[in-house]
């Protein structure tokens, strides 16, 4: 799998331990539903720490932490912002007690869009919310199986897909992300356009339709 | 009137991006701006290094996406803008709008345009001079100290108002960092005038 090529017209970068992720699955499902394609839709597994510095909590409090004062100042208005949108979506958004590896949970995505790419709009169901309501233990393989289970996705031989060749991918598609321009979730490839961020989901929209009239301006939808 | 505060940097690229939409939401909603200096960080893009570390590769990633992002969206507002290798700071032109009482709409077009367009420096005081002798504004400019004073109280009022970045957006008591918002905010200013 390589970064930036793809059979379909779009390629979306999601990683579940996202906020601004999971508030642009809904809106780029809608967009996907709307032209009748199918997305090609691929787990991208942040290193928060290497960029934003790193933090635990505990019954709500800050425990351990090395952010610096404008990194925690980012990281608290991403998420009262994220939190907003998610509200407006139907969704309850508590912030994380700790930076999760979601590794395993997004070689799931991986796994459904081989297996059962029909179902992943089930998949996200599975995962997203309730990991948003902190329900979700998305660095035990059994949860990420149950979500597949739930999702209606096979699960059998998922287990050894990721402590096999599914990590093996998982960690060569990494590798080659940031050498290829991409850094964060959620990220829109298309043509010769790498956008970071749903905002861009107007362009991506005007850009997949034919680029009819005048290029739209970025803007969250509501 | 509805009213929103606006807070702004002209050496910012995302705040000059959003300086034409943002008036036309204002124009269309009638709404009254007041418009506040926030003094950001100076954004460059790092230099590609053999031993740059995870971090250091990520950040160099995202300056170079970033400033791409905003060309593609300069050309989608067919405006015109010209990244600097060198960029310069706009401090005395952020203090000069926290002093300005008239001619405020007038003087943030002619800074940004000179910044991104003229490729002018706005902490420059022969720069910031001829803008102002230009739009016919005469006030005295501040001194350093001053710049620095005005500046840091600025910054602390936007603090207290949770802004942290520009362009920011306060409105009905809610903050919002960048003209992707605008679809939002225009909800709350339309809610405000039918209330």
């Amino acid at each position: 799998m390589k970064p930036l090529e793809s059979q379909a017209p779009l390629i979306v970068y999601l990683d579940i331990k996202s906020p601004y992720a999971f508030i642009a699955v809904k809106p780029t499902q809608a967009l996907e539903a709307e032209l009748g394609m199918r997305f090609d839709w691929r787990g991208l597994t942040l290193d928060i720490p290497s960029y934003l510095g790193s933090a635990k909590k505990s019954a709500g409090k800050v425990v351990a932490s090395n952010r610096s004062p404008a990194q925690w100042l980012s990281v608290k208005y991403a998420y009262k912002d994220a939190r907003r949108y998610a509200e407006r979506q139907g969704y309850i958004l508590k912030g994380t007690e700790k930076i999760w590896d979601s590794s395993l949970v997004n070689m799931g995505i991986t796994w459904v869009a081989e297996h059962a790419p029909e179902r992943l709009k089930h998949y996200f169901d599975a995962v997203y919310p309730p990991f948003w309501r902190r329900e979700l233990d998305i660095e035990n393989v059994n949860v990420v199986i149950d979500c597949l289970g739930t999702a209606g996705v096979k699960t059998e031989g998922f287990a050894a897909y990721a402590y096999g060749h599914g990590r093996q991918q998982h960690d060569t598609l990494q590798a080659q992300l940031h050498d290829a321009g991409i850094y964060g979730v959620p990220t829109y490839v298309f043509d010769d356009k790498i956008l970071f961020g749903r905002e861009h989901l107007p362009f991506v929209r005007w850009s997949l339709t034919g680029k009819q009239g005048p290029p739209p301006d970025m803007a969250y939808s509501l | 009137m509805t009213s929103i505060d606006i807070y702004i940097d002209f050496k910012s690229p995302a705040a000059y991006l959003a300086l034409a939409p943002t008036r036309a939401l204002l124009k269309s909603t009638g709404t009254r701006a007041t418009w506040h200096p926030f003094n950001t960080r100076l954004s460059t893009i790092p230099e590609q290094r053999a031993d740059e570390n995870k971090g250091e590769k990520h950040r160099r990633v995202r300056a170079l996406a970033r400033r791409d992002v905003h060309l593609l969206y300069a050309e989608v507002q067919n405006l015109p803008m010209v990244f600097q290798d060198e960029p310069f700071e706009a401090e005395l032109a952020l203090a000069v709008l926290q002093s300005l009482d008239k001619g405020v709409d007038a003087f943030i077009d002619a800074a940004f345009k000179a910044y991104w367009q003229d490729l002018q420096d706005l902490n420059d005081p022969v720069v910031v001079a001829a803008l102002l002798q230009d739009l016919k504004l005469n006030i005295p400019l501040p001194d350093t100290q001053s710049v620095n004073q005005i500046l840091d109280e600025a910054a602390l009022a936007a603090q207290d108002n949770g802004v942290i970045e520009a362009p920011g957006y306060v409105v009905a008591g809610q903050v919002f960092i960048g003209r992707e918002h605008l679809p939002w905010i225009e909800e709350l200013l339309a809610a405000d005038v039918s209330a």
